[in-house]
């Protein structure tokens, strides 16, 4: 081996060891966040709504103030209702602390909740993240106080690209390779499947890993705004997002009509009004700030229209500019917010496909040292194949313990969220603890695990709401009958992969004796 | 029903490229068929895996146009290819026909040559 190639090696088994479980974890809660608005459907009982032909926000926007007055927020925001999200997603700005808020920094704690998109009621609280806490698990491991889990996933992004290249270089037989996978050689099989899906999944992996890492940029490489903009931090966004602000004067006064200022932003964009953020609501010098929705562009251009509340006349009217629509369009490669239902499939399976591409790099590591550190002695292998296991059935029994919680756990619970939260990690915690207990087994009764959890979230669906399958897929609730589904295919998945690595398990004991 | 059956030509035409593609390699072709080849593939066999990789192509754009379209076609050649080196690890004999196909030559009664053993794959 050349030192050169050697140093490759050395780069990408290593690198790999050590941030494998946290690759993991981001590409299993990246797969899981394609669909976050359909989790949150199903976690979310009292959302499981309609959607109306047309909404008005004008019979919202009573609740949106109070709910904004109630906090003291300077501004709220809704998102329309869509079909994955038929529902008006408000947020305020809260500083007061609970289960259901998120904050984006600190100082700055953000609440959600939910309006009827008929009546424009107030909805039930729902008393959980739901899907947000995968997202935000994706690329801020959901550290929810401050905002430094930003940081290690940045660095799995790094490594994932630094992977992908060493792996490629290490690769001799790429051509040769290329649709090789001997799975009836286990001395091969780990190997051949991760060679495979590197290679075959290299367009999906890159993009995927560099677009996310293009996404924060403002966080991994500072400079590249601190050059331009100096000290004035804010520059950027004041210049390429929101041009338009003013003060609160103090003086209440009455709104216009929002439906009709939405109506005429629509007909300048010539599309309809996603999103709507009102700041200074009620008051003399209240704006309403207006962004377009565009499912079938991957590009999510914020053009935006600021309109004067209480007369409803346009103050200005701000067009993405170049460099904002080129860094939209590369997070929209990433986010996927447009409405394209196989290539969102095809994003949760490729990202899967990641999963599996890190999980085979495990065993690899494993298959390959196992009978040299048994010699020796070494305690190698024994650590790494607890981290493997906990790494990847963890992960999978943290989210259904998570899901369950959310079934089993009263709505009425004052820190639901946070101890539905508090179960994914005990569930985490515990997987790891019984992977290093129980070396042997661990594989097959973690399996059955995620089995018996994904029938158990099902059944609790059914049995807390009333939607089992039939009846959700007969009124057309995908979202639900959807996640329904994939819980029960997941189980079947690890049913038939629980029962064949128990017999491996059983031969390999009866080889011994 | 047309948007059915252009979106089942995405996801087949790529996947039957990357088939042919693929039984044009030595090992692949004698998994699918359990013998040995004594033929090399037929030229026109890589043209036509490139024309119906290029046929998703077309068929993606001409559903979602050239942004939306070309992502498509991307994620769809990764999965193919995936699809196709699962089919040959778990039922490669059903590309047998089209692995006789990939290197048919005028006169030759047998492409392959004596039956290797079973799963050569392997």
């Amino acid at each position: 081996m050349t030192p050169f190639r050697a140093s490759m090696h050395w780069l990408h088994t290593w690198v790999g060891i050590a941030l494998g479980t946290l690759l993991f974890a981001i590409f299993w809660t990246g797969s899981l966040s394609v669909f976050y608005k359909e989790i949150d459907r199903w976690m979310m009982p009292m959302t499981r709504l309609e959607l109306p032909a047309s909404v008005s926000l004008d019979a919202m926007r009573p609740a949106a103030d109070a709910l904004a007055h109630g906090t003291n927020s300077p501004h709220w925001k809704v998102y329309l209702p869509t079909a994955n999200e038929p529902v008006h997603n408000v947020i305020f700005q809260s500083k007061t602390d609970s289960a259901t808020l998120f904050p984006d920094a600190p100082g700055n704690i953000m609440a959600r909740r939910f309006l009827d998109p008929n009546t424009g009621d107030l909805l039930e609280d729902p008393g959980t993240l739901g899907g947000d806490f995968l997202y935000s698990f994706h690329f801020k491991l959901s550290m929810r106080r401050f905002p430094v889990g930003y940081y290690p996933v940045a660095l799995a992004g790094m490594a994932m690209l630094a992977l992908i290249v060493s792996g490629i270089l290490l690769h001799g037989r790429i051509i040769a390779n290329f649709f090789l996978f001997r799975r009836q050689k286990r001395a091969r099989a780990s190997l051949d499947l991760h060679n495979a899906v590197g290679i075959l999944g290299l367009p999906f992996h890159f993009l995927i890993t560099l677009t996310g890492l293009i996404f924060f940029y403002n966080l991994h490489y500072p400079l590249a705004l601190s050059i331009p903009y100096g000290e004035d931090a804010g520059g950027y966004n004041r210049e390429a997002i929101a041009a338009y602000a003013r003060p609160e004067a103090g003086i209440p006064a009455e709104p216009a009509s929002l439906d009709e200022m939405a109506a005429e932003a629509a007909r300048i964009w010539g599309r309809p009004v996603g999103t709507v953020r009102v700041y200074h609501p009620g008051d003399k010098n209240a704006y309403a700030l207006m962004m377009p929705r565009d499912d079938g562009a991957v590009s999510d251009v914020r053009d935006s229209l600021f309109f004067d509340v209480p007369s409803g006349k346009l103050l200005h009217n701000q067009v993405a500019k170049p460099a904002l629509a080129t860094e939209r369009f590369i997070a929209g490669l990433h986010l996927i917010h447009f409405r394209h239902w196989p290539v969102r499939w095809l994003y949760f399976l490729l990202g899967l496909s990641g999963c599996v591409l890190i999980a085979t790099g495990f065993l690899f590591w494993l298959e390959s040292r196992r009978k040299r550190h048994a010699a020796l002695g070494l305690q190698g292998v024994r650590f790494v194949e607890g981290l493997t296991v906990g790494s990847t059935t963890g992960v999978i029994i943290a989210t259904l313990g998570y899901l369950v919680a959310n079934r089993l756990l009263p709505s009425t619970m004052p820190v639901r969220a946070a101890a539905e939260i508090g179960c994914f990690y005990f569930g985490w915690l515990a997987a790891y603890a019984h992977a290093w207990l129980r070396p042997g087994s661990a594989w097959y009764e973690q399996a059955r695990t995620i089995a018996v959890l994904a029938v158990a979230a099902v059944v609790l669906n059914a049995a807390t709401t009333g939607d089992h399958l039939l009846r959700t897929i007969a009124r057309g609730d995908w979202a639900v009958a959807g996640v329904d589904m994939m819980l029960l295919v997941g189980a079947g998945i690890a049913a038939v992969s629980a029962r064949a690595l128990s017999h491996r398990q059983i031969a390999k004991v009866r080889q011994v004796a | 029903m047309r948007d059915l059956l252009v979106l089942g030509g995405i996801l087949a035409l790529p996947y039957a490229g990357f088939c042919v593609l693929a039984l044009c390699q030595d090992c692949h072709w004698t998994a699918a068929t359990d013998r040995k080849p004594v033929t090399r593939p037929h030229w026109l066999a890589l043209i036509l895996a490139a024309l119906l990789i290029a046929g998703g192509l077309t068929l993606s754009i001409y559903r979602d146009g050239i942004v939306l379209g070309l992502i498509f076609w991307v994620t769809v050649l990764t999965a193919s290819a995936l699809a196709v080196t699962f089919t040959l690890s778990w039922r490669a004999e059903c590309l047998r026909s089209l692995a006789y196909a990939v290197r048919w030559r005028r006169g030759t009664a047998a492409q392959g040559g004596g039956t290797v053993k079973p799963n050569a794959h392997d």
